[in-house]
């Protein structure tokens, strides 16, 4: 019998993937909540600890910013590996590997993860910001840094989601295997957060941003080329 | 053969200590520790790039002695950067009185530390050895990006950050004469040590391999 | 200014380390190859 699978186009797939997994999540809302109320418990344990008082204003933008990363690094952590965990976990696994192209699973639940991040962001870093007193000068930077960092975070931790979720160990695996990956970009982008709390002159600016981008580019093509080797038994 | 990469040791060692003088902008002989610390952050890097190429190539073809000698160069990458880390940091304590200073090579080589120990970590977490050679090689594939932008990127960008680069300074010390030969020298002895030992723990894991069917 | 003696001293330790290590990794090459040599 010639079982030929008409495939459908690659948007369309990524799009499906993408709905099935907003769907089930708006449901059950376990990846969100686990992730903002992780955010919003180490906000307000360091708002409460700290305070923006006890800080002085020089060293201000450096300990803000790396705070501000930390907070959205150890969200990340707690909620972004569900995409994949719980395929397997609820042994769907197979099913998706059947019905969508690997390519289309990865940037699915890429954009899935991206859009819960940013989601995340747009309730924290308001927040952030007033409760801290983060001395923003450049608000149109400040924006464009988390949103790029956000994005490289994302790009880098999504398909060592995939493998965590392929091994066990999973919860305390999925931050070990992900920290030496995105340290280069978290440096990066602190140090791009703490410039809009500063004067930082353009060109230090922009090199960073190259550095950002160039590193978010490097891991999304590395992660679409190898996501297929992790997913396929 | 091996006899020549001792003897190329024990010269190493005759040349770093006897030959070569001190190095001027040092606090009395600690520049020797160049001659060593230099040439296994070499290794490190050396192992890293080994590994990464053991893993595409288990990743093409599928054979299971790919991924064992990936593994392999992990193992001694893991063992270089601890070694590297340490002597770094001895050489900080005479230097600068503290053994640690985050500059961003230190902390660079730090992170090549966790990234060969999450390695190791995702290795003992997997039983099945199939996943397991595919997972880690893929890890190991994936993990080169960053590791390539901790060691030539955050150097370069956060030396016009941090004025105090450790290592940089050594880069722009203008080496000569003695020095700049016991250093090359000492370079490509470790270098030689390297292949050496590799090969020889390849061979180990090829045996092991052959006689249990599939091993770890 | 640290004497001759006390270089050659530490010349001569590390020396005698590195002995030790390349002991130990001949002996295992030479356990290896033998194994090899069997296997054939």
């Amino acid at each position: 019998m010639n079982m030929e699978i008409k495939k459908s186009p690659l948007h369309h797939e990524i799009y499906v993937v993408f709905i099935k997994d907003v769907k089930s999540e708006l449901r059950t809302k376990v990846a969100a909540n686990a992730i903002l109320l992780f955010a919003l418990t180490t906000l307000f344990l360091v708002s409460y600890v700290v305070g923006p008082y006890r800080i002085a204003p020089a060293d201000q933008p450096y300990i803000l910013s790396a705070w501000l990363w930390i907070i959205f690094f150890f969200s990340a952590m707690s909620g972004l590996s569900r995409v994949f965990v719980k395929e397997e976990e609820t042994n769907t696994s197979i099913a998706l590997q059947l019905a969508a192209r690997p390519e289309a699973v990865f940037l699915g639940k890429f954009f899935f993860n991206l859009v819960l991040m940013l989601g995340i962001a747009l309730v924290i870093t308001p927040l952030y910001v007033i409760l801290m007193e983060f001395p923003v000068q450049s608000w149109s930077h400040f924006i464009i840094v988390i949103f790029l960092g956000l994005t490289g975070m994302t790009t880098g931790v999504t398909i060592i989601g995939a493998i965590v979720a392929k091994a066990s160990m999973k919860g305390t695996l999925f931050p070990i295997l992900s920290f030496p990956i995105i340290i280069p970009l978290l440096l990066a982008v602190i140090e791009g957060t703490s410039m809009t709390a500063r004067s930082a002159s353009l060109a230090q600016t922009m090199q960073l941003t190259s550095v950002i981008i160039a590193f978010t580019g490097a891991m999304f093509v590395l992660s679409l080329l190898l996501f297929e080797k992790v997913w396929l038994e | 053969m091996k006899i020549l990469i001792f003897l190329w040791i024990i010269i190493i060692c005759y040349l770093s200590f006897l030959f070569s003088p001190p190095a001027a902008g040092f606090i009395g002989e600690s520049s020797r520790i160049v001659f060593f610390h230099v040439p296994i952050a070499w290794l490190t890097v050396l192992s890293f790039l080994v590994a990464m190429i053991q893993a595409i190539r288990f990743l093409k073809t599928r054979d299971p002695i790919y991924d064992l000698m990936s593994a392999v160069a992990c193992r001694q990458g893991f063992l270089f950067a601890i070694l590297a880390t340490v002597t770094g940091s001895v050489f900080a304590r005479v230097m600068w009185q503290s053994f640690w200073n985050w500059d961003p090579r230190e902390t660079s080589i730090t992170i090549l530390l966790f990234i060969y120990a999450a390695y190791l970590v995702l290795r003992a977490s997997i039983e099945d050895p199939q996943r397991r050679a595919i997972l880690s090689s893929v890890y190991a594939t994936f993990s080169f990006i960053p590791a390539l932008f901790l060691i030539f990127i955050v150097p370069r960008v956060y030396y016009s950050l941090h004025p105090d680069t450790l290592i940089n300074v050594q880069g722009k010390i203008q080496m000569y004469g003695r020095i700049l030969f016991t250093f090359v020298f000492s370079l490509g002895g470790f270098t030689a040590l390297y292949f050496w030992m590799y090969n020889l723990e390849c061979r180990i894991e090829k045996l092991l391999y052959r006689k249990e069917g599939h091993y770890d | 200014m640290t004497e001759f003696s006390d270089l050659l001293a530490l010349a001569v330790v590390n020396v005698l380390i590195w002995a030790g290590i390349f002991v130990y990794l001949w002996r295992l090459d030479a356990k290896v190859k033998r194994l090899e040599s069997e296997k054939e």
